[in-house]
């Protein structure tokens, strides 16, 4: 009888504590993908917007999305609400590939079929040459959320970094957590403008020092033959994006800028690929009829050290500018200093 | 052996004890089923067989075929040798499950041996190593061996299929024999004591999958880097001895835990497989540390091949010649490389250096003895873990002190509990049996880690990465 009792014990204390812990996903709900939750708060509560932004392509409340790397992430939805009439989610993912870009436009637009603009901020990872379906990082990406079916996500919940961040919700209630970014994904990961250190940026720009940065020499100018046999995968998958959406949706591919310390050098092979891919995107504007335009060059605004963080990373009000900027050029507007309009159809 | 994919980058996917589907899914159905069926003996054992076929056929329901094919043409051929003409049979079933095992995980390996020794170009074949196939193909020899040596029934077939199946023990052991299982399956799981029996298998199963997850699991982590480094250069002194450290634990605290989650499986169906593991670094020489370490398979090794071989008591030429082919094969079954080999046979004269120092009765104060044991062992595990000879001499060079490959090994105070679960006390097995009361308290902690572990195995974690350093 004794050994009945412990084994009475072992058995409801174990599930009475796993269904404790469902029953606190459930409630929690802190994907925002079960439907499950009591309250509708959607607060992003975790910093890995793979696993926070599906919510927010189902929350039907946005009908256009900018999607990129955390080199787009700075720029404010707003400037492109008021160009396009619109209503924008900002899905740019840090370190994301294309692939998983891919995917949370994807989701956006089987979400929204009816989506009037997608905003791609471009850079690096859309020129891979060995970039492929399936690409990920290391921090995980979660097909489950990303998929038709909603019941079996209960398998990827029970664990602890779910309760963690279902604990965070109980946090966020009483004033103890603040969401990582908005409702509409949008979040400033930069520190504050006070406290910007150019000594401290030009570290991280340039690493051992400033350098000037020279042509290779001799050029290395590889022949039409050469170009045509390089291949970019990801470009495809902008084509068929863009195909999906309506015809009278705005469609903007923008080169984000980043600091010529982290360009390829010019005249060199890399340039080549570089120039070769950015006409591949060119001409994917011309046949789905996109506003392409290029900050990714060597300019004032790329070669001034005081514009960034980092190499990659621009300031806020650069970056609000640049949405700004490429919200008018894509809506008829000049072409704004330091960028150029490769293509924009008539 | 790969007991549960210690290596990195391992890519088994299969139903793992430590997975959630496992946990939560397959084995509260099939031991609810099992208990509900348990006084229909046949039931239960259909049962048992139809389980353990899910449970390998998630794996790679391409195994299904093979495994299933071996048991149930080894048991034909058993069947056919009741008669005394067709007793040569079992020999060739012997044979054929042998050369089974040897295509598909040493045909490669003897044919780049062949190649690098002749310089001919020989095929290679690209299959899938069938999982746990140097488990049950050994069982299926062992019952076929003493069937030939007349100390084995035959059994039925479903028995007989029950015995190779048998999920908890499929995978990595214990290597049980028939006579010490078949007997088992007659008996009433709710007979005298069955609670209780449940109660200490439940209990080590959950001691198992701490050890695995919370212990093994992170050790892996800090020991893969540093022979990863060492395919390529030799790592800095501390971090050589913290990953040979990390390693020497992973691979005991790993290949235990597996060993006691089967058995502790086993107890909650009432059944009683052998203990394959003693706290074997606490051993004081080498020939004690294999009688501690995986102890069914030493026990196969010895009965099957040592002893056959003449073992010990024919002269000391054939105990050398029994000692180094039953330790050569040994490490080939470990693993078809040459490293194991040469690990195998490191362990053999370290077994004949151990013997013969035993039999000049000369001793040394245990603190040594233990000291040289643990650091003969680890020295092995070189051998056993780098990826190839190069990777052996350079991980070497770093224990040596004479490499400086930087490698970040985190996390190395989990060095600490490891160790102590290694050394201190007795086996879980032995703990469970002898210590273990029935009282409440045990019970909601047994509980308490089980769910710990439920959420730490858990899928789709994201994973937060400190990425921005303005």
């Amino acid at each position: 009888m004794v050994w009945t009792k412990f084994l009475r014990w072992l058995f409801l204390t174990a599930t009475g504590a796993l269904g404790a812990v469902l029953l606190l996903v459930a409630a929690v709900d802190p994907y925002g993908n079960l439907g499950t939750g009591w309250h509708r708060d959607r607060v992003m509560l975790d910093v890995n917007q793979r696993f926070m932004y599906p919510q927010i392509t189902r929350s039907h409340e946005f009908d256009a999305a900018i999607i990129g790397t955390s080199t787009s992430r700075l720029m404010p939805p707003a400037p492109f609400d008021a160009a396009f009439g619109a209503r924008f989610a900002a899905l740019a993912m840090n370190s994301a590939t294309a692939w998983e870009q891919y995917r949370i436009a994807d989701l956006f637009l089987e979400e929204n079929p009816g989506a009037r603009g997608l905003v791609i901020g471009l850079d690096v990872v859309w020129c891979d040459r060995d970039a492929q379906a399936g690409d990920t990082t290391k921090r995980g990406f979660p097909d489950w959320l990303y998929d038709d079916s909603r019941l079996d996500d209960f398998q990827y919940l029970l664990n602890m970094k779910a309760i963690e961040i279902s604990g965070r919700y109980f946090g966020y209630l009483v004033g103890r957590e603040t969401p990582r970014y908005g409702a509409d994904g949008y979040g400033v990961f930069t520190p504050p403008e006070g406290e910007y250190d150019l000594e401290r940026a030009r570290g991280h720009i340039w690493g051992a020092g400033p350098r000037t940065i020279v042509a290779a020499d001799p050029p290395v100018l590889p022949d039409a033959a050469e170009r045509a046999g390089w291949q970019f995968p990801a470009l495809a998958w902008i084509e068929e994006l863009f195909g999906r959406l309506p015809a009278d949706a705005a469609r903007v591919l923008a080169f984000v800028p980043v600091h010529v310390a982290k360009q390829p050098r010019p005249a060199s092979r890399d340039a080549a690929v570089e120039a070769e891919c950015k006409a591949r995107v060119a001409d994917i504007a011309r046949r789905t009829g996109a506003v392409l335009v290029d900050y990714r060059f060597a300019s004032p605004l790329t070669g001034t050290d005081e514009n960034f963080w980092d190499p990659l990373h621009v300031r806020l009000p650069i970056a609000e500018r640049l949405a700004r900027d490429i919200a008018a050029m894509a809506t008829g507007g000049p072409a704004a200093a330091d960028a150029r309009i490769l293509y924009r159809p008539n | 052996m790969r007991p549960v994919a210690w290596r990195a980058g391992g890519t088994l996917v299969g139903m793992l004890f430590q997975s959630q589907i496992f946990l939560l899914v397959f084995m509260p159905i099939v031991l609810g089923l099992y208990h509900l069926a348990a006084r229909r003996a046949v039931l239960r054992e259909w049962l048992l067989i139809a389980a353990s076929l899910v449970f390998y056929g998630w794996w790679d329901p391409r195994f299904l075929p093979l495994i299933a094919g071996q048991a149930l043409a080894s048991w034909a051929l058993a069947y056919l040798a009741r008669e005394s003409y067709a007793v040569h049979l079992v020999r060739l079933g012997i044979l054929a499950n042998l050369a089974i095992l040897g295509i598909f995980k040493y045909f490669n390996f003897f044919s780049d041996t062949i190649a690098s020794l002749t310089g001919a170009e020989l095929d290679r074949i690209s299959v899938v190593l069938p999982i746990g196939i140097s488990f049950y193909t050994f069982q299926i020899v062992s019952y076929l061996a003493d069937l030939r040596r007349g100390r084995a029934p035959l059994y039925s077939m479903r028995r007989f299929l029950l015995y190779i199946l048998l999920f908890p023990q499929l995978i990595a052991g214990p290597i049980v024999r028939h006579n010490e299982i078949m007997g088992q399956f007659d008996g009433n799981p709710h007979g005298p004591g069955a609670a209780e029996a449940f109660a200490r298998g439940a209990v080590l199963f959950v001691i198992g999958l701490a050890k695995k997850v919370l212990l093994a699991d992170p050790l892996a982590a800090m020991a893969d880097p540093v022979f990863q480094t060492a395919t390529t250069a030799a790592p800095a002194f501390g971090a050589a001895w913290l990953g040979l450290a990390a390693f020497t634990l992973q691979i005991f605290l790993d290949f235990s835990a597996y060993s006691e989650m089967a058995i502790g499986l086993g107890r909650m169906m009432g059944l009683r497989f052998p203990d394959n593991f003693d706290q074997p670094y606490r051993s004081l020489s080498v020939r004690e540390f294999w009688r501690r370490w995986h102890m069914t398979l030493s026990r196969f090794l010895r009965d099957y091949l040592y002893v056959p071989l003449g073992g010990s008591r024919e002269g000391t030429r054939r105990y050398l010649v029994a000692t180094f082919t039953t330790m050569g094969l040994c490490g080939l079954w470990h693993g078809a490389g040459w490293t194991y080999v040469v690990w195998g046979l490191y362990h053999g004269a370290g077994l004949v250096v151990c013997r013969g120092w035993e039999a000049r009765g000369r001793t040394l104060p245990k603190l040594v003895a233990w000291g040289l044991t643990l650091v003969f062992v680890m020295f092995g595990w070189v051998l056993f873990r780098a990826a190839d000879f190069s990777a052996v001499v350079t991980m070497l060079t770093g224990l040596a002190g004479l490499g400086s490959a930087a490698v970040a090994v985190e996390g190395a105070t989990l060095l600490v509990p490891a160790a102590l679960v290694s050394l201190v006390g007795v086996s879980p097995q032995a703990m469970v049996e002898r210590w273990l009361k029935p009282h409440p308290v045990f019970a909601v902690a047994t509980a308490a880690v089980f769910v710990y572990c439920v959420l730490v195995v858990g899928k789709g974690q994201p994973v937060s990465f400190i990425y921005f350093q303005f």
